[in-house]
C-alpha cells in the first residue's frame, strides 16, 4: 500500500492510496459537510471494444457492452443493490461514458454500510440468459430514447463524420442490433477483462475519515487478481470523414454541432493541455469574445451556445454547439476568428481575466462533493492531480494559446446540422 | 448554520444563512408577483435583460468582462411558477474574499453589481432601450420554441396546458410568442417598475460573512421605491378535480412515444401539512422502491423510464413515461392499478421506511449545496413559513401510513396526454 498526500494551501488536502492489488483510492475529507459521494470506477466505457490480455489475438465485443454490464451489475441472485441502497436511505445510480464506467451513491447518514454496499455489488457478478434477454428490451427503450434526442444525435452524427475507426463515433448504449448480440458470456469476459482491481478507482469525499474509509475498503476486497490489459489502437489521421452533415427532427430551428479534429502523437492529452483548452475557448467564443458579441448581435447565436474540449483515450476535439438560423455561417465565424487571432495575437487583458475567472471556477468545485469526486475521476482515468488547475493557469502565456489554436484546421473540421423537418436542404 | 433573518421593509425581507463549509458566497433576489397570462410574458423576459446590461455596464460584454474580473462569479436568473405566483430569480454566486489573490473584498463588489444591476437598469424616458429589448425578445421567443426539442418536459408542458385550461398555471412559465413579439421597452419598464413597487422580496445571502452595511443599503433602496399592494403570496387556486378525465393524443416525428398523466388532489401547499402527498407520490412513482418503477418499469419492463413526482404547492401529481406507442394502453392501466395498489394501502413497511430514510437522506443534503439551499428557503415564501431542511425531515419521519393512504384517496386522474409517433404516410 502506497499513500500519497496532495495539499495546496487554500484547497485543501487529500490522499491517493494504490492498495496492493492495484486499487486507487482517492479521498477527500470535508468534515464540515452533511453528506459523501463515493463512486467506484473502472477504465472501461464505450470505446473499449477491442483488446486482449495475453499475447493472442484481439477480441472484438458489441458496440455498447459496457453499457450493458452497467445495468446488469446492480443485479445480484438476492435482489438487486437498488433495495440494498434503499434500506439505507442512500441514493444510488451509475453512469457509463466512452472511458469508463462508474456506480455511486451519496448519502448523509450510515455512509460505512453504504459503502460497504458498493463495495459487495460491483464485485458480484450475475449474469444470466433470462436477464440478459429482459434488459435488451429495456436498453432497447433508452436507445430509441436518445435517438430522439436532436441535442444527442447532432453530436454524434459529427463524430460519426469525423472518426473513421475509432468507436468514440459510436453511441454510448450502442444499437439495438449491436446490444441484441451480448450473452451472458460475453459479460463475464467483459468483467473478468476491466473489472480487476487494478483497473479500477474509488473516489469519495465528505464527511469521512481516510483511515476508516481505507480499512472499510481492505476488508471488502473480493478478488485481487491483476490482469493485464491491451486495448486495440484504432488508427486515426487528421482526415475527416466527411465536412458536412445533416438530419431531420422535429425542432424549432436547426441545430448544429461543429467540432476541429486535433490529431496527436499520444493518445491521452495532459492536464496542462485541458487547460490551456479551455482558456483558448474562453477567448476564443466566450461570453465577453468578440466572437460571442458579434453572432449575437446578428440573431446567429443564442443562451444555448457552448464549447467543449471534447476528449478521451485517442481522439480530441474542439467543438462548438448551439441553435442558429444559419449553422454555416457560425462556422465561418468561428474559422475567420481563429484566424484573426492568429494574425492580431491575444488580448491579453482578456488573457487575464479568464484566468482569474478560471481560478475562482477551480475553487468554486470544492464546495460540491460530486464535483470532487467526478474531478477524482478524471485524474484517475487521464492522469493529474485536483490542484493541477491553479498552478497550470498561471504559466500559460499568449504563444500557448497561439500553439493551440495553430492545431485547429479547417480542413479536420466538422460541422454536423439538425433541421427542422420543415426546412430545406442547406 | 445559523439563520438571521431582517426585514426589508413592507413584503421585503432579507435572510443571512450562515454557512461556513463553502468557499463561495451565494447572494439571490428573489420576487413574487401574481401568475397572469397579461403579464407572464413581461415578467418572464426581463430577468433577463436585468442580467445582460445595466446602467453601468451598457452593453453584454463589458458586464460579462466584470465577471470574469469578479473571479468568474456566476450570475443567473430563472423564472418558475410557484403556486399562485411567478418566482423570479436573480443569483450571483463568488468566491469568498480569502480565496482573492489580494484578499479584495469580492463579497461585497458582487453584491453591489448584483443590487445595481435590478436597482439601476439601462433606461432612458421610461423605457429600455429597443436594441436591448429586441436582442432578448429573439432569445425567449426562441427559448420558448425550443421546448419542443426536448420532447420529455414537452410532453409535460403540453400536459400543464390541457390539464390547467384557463388557470395561467397552465401557461409556459417563459410566456408565449405572442405576448413576446407584443413587448417593448415602454412595457417591460412598467412591469419592472411594478416588480419593485409590489413583488413580494427576498434578498437571500449564504454563505460565511454577511457584507457589512449590505441589508441596510437593500432597505435604502426599496424605501426610494413607493412600494405597496404586496402580492399575495399565500394565495393557492388548487387544480380542481375533473368529473371525465380528459384524453389527449398527438403525433409528431419520434421514435418513442411520451404517456404523461395529470392527477388532482385534495391535498395542496407546499408547507409541512401537504407532506403525506409528497410521500404517497414517492411510494407510487419515485425511487427505485416505489410502485410504478419495481413493478411497470423493471417487472413488465414497459418503459424505459415511468416516474411520479408531486407539484404540492398547486394540489397535483404527475406520472410521466417513455413508452412504444404498442403500449401506450397497457402502461396507462399499469399505472392506474398501481395507484390502487397505494389507495388499498397495499404497501409494505419496507417501501414506506426507504422512502422517509431517502426523503430525509437527500433533504440533509440540501446543507451542501448553496444554490439548492437557495432554492428551499425561497420557496419558503409560498409555503407559509420559515421552516429549515432538518425540520421537514423530522415532520417525515412522523408521517403514518395513515396518512398516506388518505392522501393518495385523494388523488384523480384529471388529463391523459400522449405524444405518439407519425402515423407512416401521414401528412405533415
Amino acid at each position: 500500500m502506497n499513500t500519497t498526500v496532495y495539499q495546496d494551501p487554500r484547497l485543501g488536502a487529500y490522499t491517493l492510496t494504490v492498495l496492493d492489488c492495484g486499487l486507487s483510492v482517492y479521498i477527500m475529507e470535508k468534515p464540515g459537510f452533511s453528506s459523501s459521494f463515493a463512486v467506484f470506477g473502472t477504465k472501461y466505457g464505450s470505446i473499449d471494444t477491442k483488446f486482449r490480455t495475453d499475447a493472442g489475438d484481439f477480441t472484438e465485443v458489441p458496440e455498447g457492452i459496457a453499457h450493458f454490464l452497467e445495468h446488469k451489475l446492480f443485479e445480484s441472485e438476492e435482489g438487486d443493490a437498488f433495495t440494498r441502497f434503499a434500506a439505507t436511505g442512500a441514493y444510488a445510480n451509475a453512469f457509463t461514458s466512452f472511458d469508463r464506467t462508474c456506480y455511486l451513491f451519496s448519502c448523509s447518514s450510515r455512509f460505512y454500510e453504504n459503502l460497504d454496499i458498493l463495495l459487495d455489488f460491483v464485485q458480484s457478478p450475475y449474469f444470466t440468459a433470462q436477464t440478459v434477454q429482459k434488459e435488451q428490451g429495456i436498453i432497447g427503450q433508452e436507445i430509441r430514447m436518445y435517438e430522439d434526442s436532436p441535442g444527442w444525435r447532432v453530436m454524434f452524427n459529427m463524430l460519426e463524420a469525423m472518426y473513421e475507426n475509432h468507436p468514440v463515433k459510436i453511441d454510448i448504449a450502442g444499437t439495438v442490433d449491436s446490444i441484441a448480440k451480448i450473452d451472458d458470456k460475453l459479460l463475464y469476459e467483459c468483467y473478468n477483462t476491466f473489472y480487476n482491481l487494478s483497473n479500477m478507482y474509488i473516489c469519495i469525499a465528505g464527511n469521512v475519515r481516510t483511515d476508516e474509509v481505507l480499512d472499510r475498503i481492505k476488508s471488502g476486497i473480493k478478488n485481487d487478481r491483476k490482469v493485464c490489459i491491451e486495448r486495440g489502437a484504432f488508427r486515426e489521421t487528421g482526415k475527416v470523414l466527411r465536412s458536412y452533415v445533416e438530419q431531420k427532427f422535429e425542432v424549432a430551428q436547426p441545430m448544429f454541432c461543429f467540432g476541429y479534429k486535433e490529431t496527436w502523437d499520444t493518445p491521452q492529452r495532459t492536464a496542462e493541455e485541458r487547460v490551456t483548452a479551455g482558456i483558448l475557448l474562453e477567448l476564443l467564443c466566450g461570453d465577453c469574445s468578440p466572437l460571442y458579441k458579434r453572432l449575437t448581435d446578428s440573431g446567429l447565436i443564442n443562451d444555448e451556445f457552448s464549447s467543449e474540449y471534447f476528449q478521451g483515450n485517442g481522439y480530441a476535439t474542439i467543438l462548438f454547439e448551439g441553435e442558429s438560423s444559419d449553422p454555416k455561417a457560425v462556422a465561418d465565424a468561428i474559422d475567420t476568428e481563429i484566424q484573426r487571432i492568429l494574425r492580431e495575437g491575444v488580448d491579453e487583458r482578456l488573457l487575464e481575466a479568464a484566468k482569474k475567472s478560471a481560478y475562482g471556477d477551480a475553487v468554486r468545485r470544492f464546495d460540491s462533493t460530486e464535483n470532487i469526486v467526478m474531478d477524482m475521476i478524471d485524474c484517475a482515468v487521464c492522469g493529474g492531480d485536483l490542484f493541477d488547475t491553479v498552478g497550470l493557469l498561471e504559466k500559460i502565456t499568449p504563444e500557448d494559446i497561439l500553439a493551440r489554436l495553430r492545431l485547429l484546421k479547417k480542413e479536420s473540421s466538422v460541422l454536423s446540422v439538425i433541421l427542422p423537418t420543415d426546412e430545406k436542404e442547406i | 448554520m445559523s439563520i438571521k433573518t431582517v426585514s426589508l421593509g413592507e413584503g421585503a425581507e432579507g435572510l443571512f444563512i450562515e454557512n461556513e463549509r463553502f468557499g463561495t458566497t451565494l447572494l439571490s433576489l428573489h420576487f413574487y408577483i401574481p401568475l397572469s397570462a397579461d403579464t407572464i410574458s413581461a415578467a418572464a423576459l426581463l430577468p433577463y435583460l436585468l442580467t445582460t446590461c445595466s446602467r453601468e455596464y451598457r452593453d453584454y460584454t463589458s458586464l460579462n468582462f466584470r465577471l470574469l474580473e469578479l473571479y468568474g462569479a456566476e450570475l443567473s436568473c430563472s423564472v418558475t411558477k410557484s403556486a399562485d405566483c411567478l418566482h423570479i430569480r436573480i443569483s450571483m454566486s463568488v468566491i469568498n474574499d480569502e480565496f482573492a489573490f489580494d484578499k479584495e473584498s469580492v463579497v461585497k463588489q458582487a453584491a453591489q453589481l448584483l443590487l445595481s444591476l435590478v436597482f439601476e437598469p439601462a433606461v432612458e424616458n421610461g423605457a429600455f432601450f429597443a436594441s436591448d429589448v429586441e436582442r432578448e425578445k429573439r432569445k425567449t421567443i426562441e427559448r420558448i420554441e425550443g421546448e419542443i426539442n426536448n420532447k420529455r418536459a414537452f410532453a409535460r408542458t403540453r400536459l400543464y396546458a390541457e390539464m390547467f385550461g384557463d388557470d395561467p398555471y397552465g401557461i409556459f412559465e417563459y410566456g408565449t410568442v405572442e405576448g413576446v413579439k407584443a413587448l417593448d421597452g415602454k412595457r417591460l419598464y412598467r412591469v419592472w417598475a411594478s416588480l419593485l413597487k409590489s413583488g413580494f422580496i427576498r434578498f437571500q445571502v449564504i454563505g460565511k460573512q454577511l457584507p457589512d452595511g449590505l441589508f441596510d443599503e437593500i432597505t435604502a433602496k426599496l424605501e426610494a421605491v413607493d412600494r405597496g399592494g404586496i402580492t399575495d403570496v399565500t394565495s393557492v387556486t388548487p387544480l380542481a378535480a375533473a368529473e371525465n378525465p380528459r384524453d389527449v393524443t398527438e403525433h409528431y416525428k419520434v421514435t418513442q412515444g411520451k404517456l404523461v398523466m395529470g392527477f388532482s388532489s385534495r391535498i395542496f401547499g407546499a408547507g409541512i401539512r401537504s407532506l403525506p402527498l409528497l410521500l404517497c407520490t414517492d411510494i407510487f412513482g419515485g425511487g427505485p422502491y416505489s410502485k410504478l418503477f419495481t413493478n411497470v418499469r423493471e417487472k413488465q419492463s414497459l418503459c424505459y423510464y415511468c416516474s411520479a413526482s408531486s407539484v404540492r404547492g398547486k394540489g397535483f401529481v404527475v406520472v410521466d413515461s417513455g413508452i412504444e406507442e404498442a403500449n401506450a394502453d397497457k402502461v396507462l392501466q399499469a399505472v392506474l392499478a398501481e395507484l390502487d395498489e397505494v389507495k388499498k394501502g397495499n404497501f409494505d413497511a419496507f417501501s414506506l421506511e426507504a422512502s422517509r430514510k431517502s426523503i430525509t437522506d437527500t433533504l440533509m443534503a440540501y446543507y451542501d449545496n448553496a444554490a439548492v439551499l437557495d432554492s428551499w428557503y425561497g420557496m419558503t415564501v409560498v409555503s407559509g413559513g420559515l421552516i429549515s431542511p432538518e425540520e421537514m425531515a423530522d415532520a417525515v419521519r412522523s408521517i403514518t401510513k395513515e396518512q398516506i393512504v388518505a392522501a393518495a384517496n385523494g388523488l384523480q386522474l384529471h388529463t391523459v396526454y400522449r405524444l405518439l409517433p407519425e402515423k407512416e404516410g401521414a401528412e405533415e
